[in-house]
């Protein structure tokens, strides 16, 4: 014979044993999990908040912590060391103002932007690529390469309106070469476009390069006499702290005992004057060849003729 | 205002850059400042309530010469030059005494006050201190009361309460570390013009077993509990509060696409539409024989 369970009796002993856990109100309580807050709109009791303050506020808040411990215990949750997480909503529902305004979007930079347009990306491409035909890593050029996938294919869709003698395959794979040239044509131009402005730069760099040290040279020239222009030739001009002291001219002497070289010079000056080497012409800068100016001589003629 | 500086170092950069506005927000820092004038209920209450902002509260040792209502730059350099957007002033005049005021600001500048006189205070140490948490523990809230969804004062209140102490945003909380509870409650107004008192308490939560998934919650007061009176109050700038409620964009989110659902059994199911074919014109072989003679 079966005995008959009793469930009443059960569950009159676990609810002597045990408080309850859910509570019931008029207006449901509001739960922001987020925030981890009760919002209770339902109606106070005024004379029991006079009269038995304490006790009624502490019983008000203890149902709302109850609810809201309640959903926080449904919310999925993951067994960790320290103890059960429970996960949170991403967002609140009661909004709260924020400290800062939201961050500026950085602007792109020059080059990015370039980039963008042009659909430049800084990433090297994958020599493999996923033919999602065939299920199977292919190439992306050379044999067997994705990019003659449609002229090696077996079988060719024939458009409406074209030659009968017209070969598909061969023309897919013209059309595919011509594309490649066009890309080394391209790079070449651009190639030879980048060497040519290089070498512009180069050069201009160079040329700024040399005037400043010319415009330098000249400016520490007229520096140093402006320097020595006054009457004590610049000896008792006061010196600024850091000021560069001028270099003069250093003089040399030659050996006394040794006088070959001595010798040497004196007969190279007498050479010279022997010969008319060193004799100025101012009309033509150069009176050594001929004694005979010609230029000269053609004028005066020209002269007396008229 | 601050002189804006430029970093000089790598560790001023960085210090420079965490001041920066971030999509999500660190935090609020707050700020405890008094009056030249505070009475003894005011400091401790401001000291417990700093207690509760732990760690993210700031003291001021010092007494400072500020009257929030009449002019704020004080606290707009504070809150700049210590980074913390939260103030809370404490002062006791004749006129208002036992006063307490709640400051926001944004983007260091004022954003709104709301100020609460103080009744009835009990201070934490009155309370058993077994009951009492850890620093860092977030609260749970609980707000109770009609008045606090209607009546725009108490809504305000009720802003400014979640945003000073409810510090962290979390994704997930160990169900372990629910310690204690804010609680606000406000009974109903006599007349319209009737500004009833907010009794402000905090609980500390025990969490107790039911023989269900969900335990049983108890509650012991932990202090402090005081009953606040509302006063005067700023609200926020138009402008300004429109930028500060602002969200960021949420991000990879994707697009719902049109006509692709996935069906109970898990399979992608596409819709598309077609035009009725025309057989007349359909391409069969081709045959030199079939072609009409030109």
């Amino acid at each position: 014979m079966s005995s008959t369970i009793d469930a009443s009796q059960i569950l009159a002993e676990h609810s002597k044993k045990y408080k309850p856990t859910q509570i019931s109100r008029e207006i449901p309580i509001e739960n922001d999990l987020n925030l981890l807050t009760a919002f209770d709109t339902n109606a106070i009791n005024a004379d029991e908040l006079k009269s038995n303050r304490e006790n009624y506020v502490k019983e008000l808040s203890r149902d709302s912590v109850q609810n809201l411990i309640n959903d926080l215990f449904n919310q999925p949750i993951t067994k960790t060391l320290d103890g059960p997480l429970a996960k949170l909503p991403e967002e609140s529902v009661y909004q709260l103002p924020r400290e800062k305004p939201l961050p500026k979007p950085k602007a792109l930079t020059k080059w990015q932007k370039f980039a963008n347009e042009k659909g430049i990306s800084h990433k090297k491409k994958d020599r493999m690529v996923f033919d999602e035909d065939e299920q199977k890593w292919v190439p992306r050029w050379g044999y067997n390469g994705i990019n003659k996938k449609e002229e090696n294919q077996w079988l060719h869709e024939l458009k409406e309106g074209q030659d009968e003698d017209h070969n598909p395959a061969s023309a897919i794979k013209g059309a595919r070469k011509e594309r490649s040239l066009k890309n080394v044509k391209q790079q070449l131009k651009n190639e030879g476009i980048t060497k040519s402005i290089q070498e512009k730069q180069k050069a201009e760099a160079a040329a700024k390069r040399a005037e400043r040290a010319q415009h330098k040279q000249e400016l520490e020239k007229s520096l140093h006499r402006s320097k020595i222009s006054t009457a004590s030739l610049g000896k008792f001009d006061k010196k600024l702290s850091g000021e560069p002291t001028l270099k003069g001219q250093k003089r040399k002497f030659n050996p006394v005992t040794n006088t070959s070289d001595e010798h040497k010079s004196n007969r190279e000056i007498l050479d010279k004057v022997a010969t008319g080497a060193g004799k100025l012409n101012k009309s033509t800068g150069s009176g050594s060849k001929d004694l005979v100016n010609t230029r000269r001589a053609i004028n005066s003629t020209k002269k007396s003729k008229k | 205002m601050l002189r804006t500086v430029k970093p000089k170092n790598a560790r001023a950069k960085r210090a420079l850059k965490e001041r920066e506005p971030q999509l999500s927000e660190n935090p609020k820092t707050a700020l405890f400042v008094k009056t030249q004038t505070t009475s003894a209920i005011v400091n401790e209450a401001m000291s417990d309530l700093y207690s509760l902002k732990k760690p993210n509260g700031l003291n001021f040792n010092k007494k400072n010469q500020v009257t929030p209502f009449e002019d704020a730059s004080s606290l707009e350099f504070w809150s700049n030059k210590n980074d913390a957007s939260l103030l809370l002033v404490g002062s006791h005049q004749k006129k208002r005494p036992h006063n307490l005021i709640f400051t926001r600001t944004f983007n260091y500048q004022l954003f709104d006050m709301f100020e609460c006189g103080v009744e009835n205070f009990k201070p934490m140490k009155d309370f058993n201190i077994h009951n009492q948490v850890n620093v860092g523990m977030k609260p749970l809230f609980n707000f109770t009361g009609e008045l606090f969804d209607s009546h725009p004062k108490y809504q305000h209140f009720k802003n400014v309460m979640l945003d000073f102490f409810r510090g962290e945003t979390l994704s997930q909380i160990s169900l372990a570390g629910l310690s204690h509870v804010i609680s606000c409650t406000v009974g109903e107004q006599a007349d319209e013009n009737d500004l009833p008192t907010v009794h402000f308490r905090v609980y500390s939560i025990q969490l107790l077993k039911s023989g269900t998934r969900t335990p049983r919650v108890e509650l012991v007061e932990m202090g402090p509990s005081m009953d606040l009176t509302p006063r005067r109050a700023q609200e926020a700038d138009e402008s300004l509060n429109k930028e500060a409620y602002r969200r960021p964009k949420p991000v990879n989110v994707p697009k719902k696409r049109k006509n692709i659902d996935v069906d109970e059994m898990g399979d992608k199911v596409g819709r598309i539409h077609m035009e009725k074919q025309d057989l007349s014109k359909l391409q069969t072989r081709k045959v030199k024989a079939l072609k009409p003679d030109n």
